[in-house]
């Protein structure tokens, strides 16, 4: 059972410039360094100075590079910590992104290229055309780091199997497609495939990757399916292939689904029975007016269904929208959980996150963003004689 | 006797260069103008391919418009857009145009966009519009939505396709994947009708509106019937036995999967066509893709514009099955 009202990070962070710069061998400006140095006192962030000087050489080797790599991560750490979050991470900096970090260490796949997600954002896109396996555990280090140095419980977050699948090309299970096969025949050679696809991500990837953290050490684990409702009809694949991750594992497993027409998780996701929590984004499609009414909380209506999913898994949510700067006031969020604890009807199946993780944002607003949220959950907490 | 055409429609993916400029920019580590420069130079090598592979008609692959809505929410007053929502089964989302208050495309505000993002004396001889059946599902309004198709063809998608056509479109091409992805009450397809008037009565270039993302197959007898110079079917989600049966109208068939990073083969897509011509007989048989080919990468999306041009080719040297 998770705590009521815990407040967790639930994705990545912006890396900062330096540790850009530093990994791919660019000098750095003055400003760079100003910023590390900056960023290393607000947060606390002990034995910085260390970072400073690595900054200030003229090249970086290797292992050096990889040092200043490793600050990033403590960095992300203090972050959370600082900003007051109770369960937190690195923001991810180890990782390249979420779907070419896990798909870089994977047999299996090849880089077809970069396609667009919106606006100007885009995603590196590869192809599987062999086998599936896991080549290396891909992320061991950065929990052995973080596992050592942070003064919080930590979640981690892996990238799941559903969304690894779908957010590639197949050019191994299903073939070039004859448009003179009747469509019925095609529709169930794709849903075939599909299937044989993202189970064996499951299986031969992202499953020995949680086990070899759970040597380490790991206690909760959090599996996205960004891409989890990208195909409606899917939905029971991708809980198929979360229980294929989880089960007989010991740890606590929840799952971070965001920005869909979440209507079309269900039931599907009722069947996800080792899920401890589902994280959701809300607070991008609801309203900035306080209130804790049907009506001032549009983007909240949808939580009744995660409310009455069999087994009363805890909801993680989403307070804070991650496409703006505009930094929601302590109240807001406060009258957003207040609202989902009366819909609840109380706080013990709810935790506390941003919708999802806040790497378009700066530090500068991520950081003010996750310090109302976590004002506003000591709030609610006060409000609901917490 | 069936004249066959070509084209591209929609978006096209961003190089690898836009893509690398793009990042850099929003990272501070390179002016805004970077992007512009490349995006232009993108436009160009697109032109260029479309040219060597014989594509009927050039399309600028919407290589400045953030999604299908932006340029033309932004160009009308009081308009705004929302969150981001996803575009049917992909990985790509679009930003919900909230429409509220009277309709109304200021062409002067529109002009000014097409400026920002092209270049001057190109001609786009392709240009892509979202549908009115697709807008007015997509958009946040508090109107009745059968009714706003009509006020978003008089007042938003006219006005645009006739600053297009000033602009040297010879094709405004609809797109409506809404459509087939989702289905269409009996009731709304009056509207729907009533809307494609609004768009295209004289206005002087052919009106192609096209289904995509889902099977056209049970709404293809009343596509047929649409005031539209041609219909589009996605062939990657349609089955091509209900293409059977002499059209009056003209046939768009998405024979290029967009979706996909294997690319088809040419031969196999010119007996493709073949075979529809011969099950069809349209007057007007267009080979494109079935969605835009904004979701595979620029190397992918170049070759399979290749094989569109050389299946036309093929089609046209050898038209019979």
């Amino acid at each position: 059972m998770l705590t009521p009202l815990l407040t967790h990070e639930v994705g990545s962070l912006a890396k900062p410039a330096w540790r850009v710069k530093a990994a791919a061998g660019r000098p750095l400006a003055e400003a760079d360094i100003r910023n590390a140095r900056a960023w290393g006192e607000r947060l606390g962030v002990d034995g910085h100075e260390r970072l400073l000087e690595l900054l200030r050489q003229p090249s970086l080797a290797a292992p050096e590079r990889r040092e200043v790599t490793d600050w990033s991560s403590r960095y992300g750490l203090r972050f959370f910590e600082s900003a007051g979050v109770d369960v937190v991470y690195d923001g991810e900096q180890q990782r390249s992104e979420m779907y070419a970090w896990a798909i870089a260490h994977a047999a299996g796949f090849e880089r077809r290229g970069n396609v667009r997600s919106f606006d100007d954002k885009y995603y590196a896109k590869s192809a599987v055309t062999g086998p599936i396996a896991l080549r290396e555990p891909y992320h061991d280090w950065e929990f052995r780091l973080l596992h050592a140095a942070a003064q919080r419980p930590v979640k981690v977050p892996v990238t799941g199997p559903y969304t690894l699948a779908v957010w590639s090309f197949d050019e191994r299970y299903l073939g070039p497609a004859d448009l003179t096969v009747p469509l019925a025949e095609r529709r169930h050679q794709r849903t075939a495939a599909r299937r044989r696809f993202v189970m064996d991500v499951a299986r031969n990837l992202v499953r020995p990757n949680i086990e070899a953290l759970l040597r380490l050490g790991a206690t909760w684990i959090q599996i996205d399916e960004p891409g989890g409702s990208t195909e409606p009809d899917e939905i029971a694949l991708m809980a198929e292939a979360y229980n294929a991750c989880v089960d007989g594992l010991e740890a606590t497993f929840s799952t971070h689904l965001c920005f869909s027409d979440y209507r079309l998780f269900f039931p599907g996701i009722a069947e996800m029975t080792g899920c401890a929590q589902f994280a959701v984004g809300f607070a991008n499609d609801d309203g900035r007016e306080l209130g804790t009414s049907d009506d001032a909380r549009p983007g909240y209506q949808i939580i009744r269904s995660f409310r009455d999913l069999p087994g009363r898994p805890a909801l993680g949510l989403g307070v804070v929208d991650i496409h703006t700067d505009f930094v929601e006031p302590p109240e807001l969020v406060r009258d957003r959980i207040l609202y989902a604890a009366r819909i609840f009807g109380g706080p013990e199946r709810l935790q506390i996150m941003p919708d999802c993780g806040l790497r378009t944002r700066s530090w500068e607003i991520a950081y003010r963003k996750l310090a109302s949220m976590t004002v506003g959950a000591r709030l609610a907490r006060a409000a609901l004689g917490l | 006797m069936t004249e066959i055409t070509c084209y591209l429609h929609g978006s096209y993916p961003h190089s690898e260069a836009l893509v690398a400029r793009a990042r850099d920019a929003a990272r501070g580590r390179r002016p805004d103008s970077d992007v512009r420069e490349q995006r232009l130079a993108d436009r160009a090598a697109l032109r260029a391919l479309q040219r060597e592979a014989g594509l009927t008609f050039l399309s600028s692959g919407m290589l400045g418009w953030q999604d299908m809505f932006r340029p033309l929410a932004a160009a009308c007053p009081g308009w705004s857009t929302g969150p981001l929502r996803r575009w049917f089964a992909t990985n790509t989302f679009v930003r919900t145009p909230v429409v509220r208050g009277t309709a109304g495309l200021d062409r002067d505000l529109l002009a000014a966009q097409l400026d920002r993002i092209s270049s001057a004396g190109e001609a786009d001889e392709v240009a892509t519009l979202p549908g009115p059946y697709t807008f007015s599902r997509v958009a946040d309004t508090t109107q009745d939505r059968d009714g706003l198709m009509r006020i978003l063809a008089e007042t938003v998608l006219r006005p645009a396709a006739a600053e297009l056509i000033a602009r040297g479109a010879r094709v405004i091409h609809l797109e409506e994947p809404w459509l087939a992805a989702h289905g269409i009450d009996d009731s709304c397809w009056p509207h729907l009708a009533d809307a494609l008037h609004q768009v295209r009565d004289a206005l002087g270039v052919r009106v192609v509106v096209h289904t995509y993302f889902g099977d056209a197959g049970p709404w293809l007898e009343r596509l047929r019937a649409l005031p539209a110079d041609a219909v589009g079917v996605d062939l990657t989600e349609t089955d091509i036995t209900v293409l059977s049966g002499r059209w009056t109208t003209g046939l768009l068939v998405g024979c290029i999967d967009g979706r996909s990073s294997l690319v088809e083969d040419a031969a196999s897509t010119a007996a493709l066509a073949r075979r529809i011509i011969g099950m069809a007989e349209p007057p007007w048989l267009i080979l494109s893709s079935g969605c835009d080919l904004e979701l595979v990468p620029t190397v992918v999306a170049d070759r399979k514009t290749k094989v569109l041009g050389e299946a036309a080719k093929l089609v046209v040297l050898e038209p019979a099955c």
